[in-house]
């Protein structure tokens, strides 16, 4: 099995980057296809099919070491067939630095991302991380440890994925980062009631948004980035929402100057905090 | 009289035609089984029992049935040391340097990936193996 590289091409960017398997001695380095635009996609089929295999051995009654080695062999050797991989010994720094677990069923990535928005350029350090048999993968800054962005395995197959739309999405976010700590008020869209949560879900924490509909005053809950639709809150839960929120509102209706910075609640929503960043 | 058989460790240089690496180490006529596991040139795993020919500190040499491709990965298993010992259960990764076609099989040259690791307990330790 040969993992399939895409042909080298001016628009795409290239460079060096390393791969690290998990359990495999030394680390594959390659000169000119480390950028994730050129690598991500190909090493995940790879490693797809390497984690394939260790389960068909697994069940042909291999041990687990000896299958996992013998996977990570199979990457490792699919890599090599490509020119511009060689063997080298760790602790080499590289832009693009990936990770694969076989045995644990995981890929992630650390890299570079360059991007411009609204006349704002950016350079900055992030991590994505997934799982290799069904991909979400979430985007975080390195050094910070909450998820930032997330993704599935649709959207990282776009074209220039890396460079070009989660370069821009996490330069927005930033922004919107820094515009909300600026105001001290969470970014939402205007004349919309939401709530916006960090979700500790294991060990990541998954950013949602909890919006009121307008039509019938249920609250949905959106993913916060794209903001696609998880599900809707049960009745009770709506109940518990609708005290916490009118205790809030007790509690800030009591605190000077609060009306300046939280615009007053319509009756119905009592609380929520309204987007007053916005025009 | 009883003959002893004498090892004499040869320091040929070898290159074996593929200008890859000339290995310098002292080599052993040791016949040690092991087990060799990899990808075949058909993308297949394969797993063979085969004996070495001779070994370093370093690399090995032996024969295979499966045909493997130059700079091939595998992972060798020492089955049992000379004086009929079980080896370590541990795999140590090689890499194919060398292939030649023999009558029974393929020879095959491999040197370690894990040079940190003493793969073969068989092979006496060398001068500035000794820390």
């Amino acid at each position: 099995m040969a993992v399939t590289l895409p042909k080298l091409d001016q628009q795409i960017p290239s460079g060096p980057g390393g791969v690290e398997i998990a359990g495999f001695p030394q680390i594959l380095h390659t000169r000119s296809f480390g950028h994730p635009d050129l690598l991500f996609i190909p090493l995940l089929e790879g490693a797809r099919e390497a984690v394939n295999l260790c389960e068909r051995l697994t069940t042909g009654g291999e041990t687990r070491e000896h299958a996992a080695t013998m996977s990570g062999i199979q990457l490792v050797s699919g890599l090599l067939k490509d020119s511009s991989f060689s063997l080298s010994a760790r602790g080499l720094q590289e832009e693009h630095f990936y990770f694969v677990d076989l045995a644990a069923g995981t890929i992630s990535v650390k890299t570079r991302l360059y991007a411009e928005v609204s006349r704002r350029t950016s350079m900055f350090k992030v991590e994505i991380a997934g799982n290799i048999r069904d991909g979400i993968y979430a985007v975080r800054s390195v050094g910070d440890s909450s998820a930032s962005l997330q993704f599935d395995e649709q959207q990282v197959r776009q074209p220039m994925f890396f460079s070009t739309i989660l370069a821009e999405q996490c330069l927005r976010l930033k922004v919107q980062q820094d515009q909300s700590r600026g105001m001290g008020a969470t970014p939402a869209a205007p004349d919309t009631t939401e709530m916006h949560l960090m979700v500790p879900v294991a060990n990541r924490k998954i950013p949602v948004v909890l919006k009121q509909k307008e039509l019938n005053g249920e609250w949905e809950i959106l993913e916060a980035q794209l903001r696609t639709r998880i599900g809707e809150l049960s009745p009770d839960a709506t109940n518990h929402l609708q005290l916490l929120l009118a205790g809030l509102s007790t509690i800030l209706a009591a605190v000077p100057g609060s009306a300046s910075t939280v615009p007053a609640p319509s009756p119905s929503l009592v609380g929520a905090a309204k987007d007053s960043s916005r025009p | 009289m009883e003959k002893k058989l004498k090892l004499e460790p040869s320091r040929a240089a070898e290159s074996a035609g593929t200008g890859h690496t000339q290995r310098r180490e002292r080599r052993y006529p040791f016949l040690i089984p092991i087990e060799v596991s990899g990808i075949d040139r058909g993308g297949q795993p394969f797993c063979e029992n085969t004996l070495t020919s001779d070994v370093s500190a370093r690399g090995c040499r032996f024969l295979l049935q499966k045909e493997l491709e130059k700079d091939a990965i595998v992972a060798i298993r020492v089955l049992r040391t000379l004086s009929g010992q079980p080896g370590d259960s541990r795999l140590v990764m090689f890499q194919i340097i060398y292939i030649r076609q023999d009558p029974g099989g393929w020879t095959m040259g491999a040197w370690t990936l894990q040079p940190d690791v003493a793969w073969c307990s068989d092979i006496p330790r060398e001068p500035d193996q000794e820390r």
